[in-house]
């Protein structure tokens, strides 16, 4: 296979290449064309939920360090009576 | 500027810090302003989808401006933003001391200058040729947002831990009047954001200047 029918994307993007003749234009779009496979890596954008939400994770994961540091096994939280208890009780985890 | 002479500043002739450079944010006040600015608006908006959770006036936050989600998704965003509010405040309040800036910039100030620069805003006659010199009302506006900032960091920190801070808790009243502290300190600092970002549009040669410091 001669080297410029290396990929499928090569000549997809040289077939697109001979619709724009204008030399500004040419340079335009080739650098759109290369943004535009950029794009095609979603998977490593910065916005993608799995990294922000492993990042909260570990912060998360600290957090329950401090707050194992903070605590005291001898000063206890005071205690209320019965009725005293919201329902239903308010999840609050975290 | 020949009309920059009938233009009042009652805060005095009181030459600020000026230096040689033209450097009228330096470095370190630029870096904690963003950082706190990016850390306030997540703090606010995954503090609204907590709010949501369990509000305790007759409105909710509608979620489309909230982050997080879900409650346990706003309080994972609520609980690492409070990192970067309460590090970089720290720093910010550190420098400010060591610099002397919270002494050149932030003072004398009495209730009479503030009025008197709040009416000169009002009138459209208060100058802001100099922006390393801030007038009576940005004085005051600024000082506000510090110490309402240390209102959110301990009403929030009592209600993050209310069991390991009972002396914190009781000065607040207890744990649900310190939520209404926590709320109410959170509008203060909306209603701060939004009339920066108005005052920031109407001189907008400040944006630029807290950008790159002149």
């Amino acid at each position: 296979m001669p080297p410029e029918l290396a990929s499928d994307g090569d000549l997809i993007v040289r077939d697109a290449l001979r619709w724009v003749d204008a030399p500004a234009r040419r340079v335009f779009m080739q650098r759109g064309l290369t943004l535009g496979g950029l794009s095609l890596l979603s998977g490593c954008s910065l916005v993608d939920g799995e990294s922000v939400e492993n990042l909260l994770g570990k912060v998360s994961r600290f957090n329950d360090r401090v707050q194992a540091a903070i605590f005291s096994s001898t000063d206890l939280a005071p205690t209320y009576p019965d009725s005293m208890i919201t329902r239903p009780f308010p999840f609050n985890a975290y | 500027m020949a009309e920059s002479t009938v233009l009042r500043n009652t805060t005095g002739a009181l030459p600020a810090t000026r230096r040689q450079d033209g450097i009228v944010f330096p470095l370190w006040l630029r870096i904690t302003h963003w950082l706190n600015a990016i850390g306030v608006i997540v703090m606010v908006m995954s503090g609204w989808r907590i709010y949501n959770a369990s509000p305790f006036f007759p409105f909710r936050i509608p979620n489309e401006i909230t982050i997080g989600g879900w409650l346990a998704g706003a309080l994972q965003w609520h609980f690492a933003a409070m990192w970067i509010v309460f590090l970089n405040g720290l720093f910010y309040l550190i420098a400010n001391l060591v610099s002397r800036r919270v002494f050149t910039q932030f003072f004398p100030l009495s209730p009479r200058a503030i009025w008197n620069d709040f009416m000169a805003a009002l009138r459209g006659r208060l100058s802001h040729d100099d922006l390393s010199h801030y007038n009576a009302v940005q004085r005051f506006a600024y000082l506000f947002v510090i110490v309402d900032i240390a209102v959110l960091i301990f009403s929030g920190l009592m209600l993050w831990k209310s069991v390991r801070f009972p002396l914190l808790r009781e000065l607040m009243g207890g744990y649900e009047i310190a939520r209404r502290v926590h709320f109410l300190a959170m509008a203060g600092i909306v209603g701060f954001f939004a009339l920066h970002v108005v005052m920031v549009a109407l001189v907008p040669r400040t944006l630029i200047a807290m950008i790159r410091g002149r």
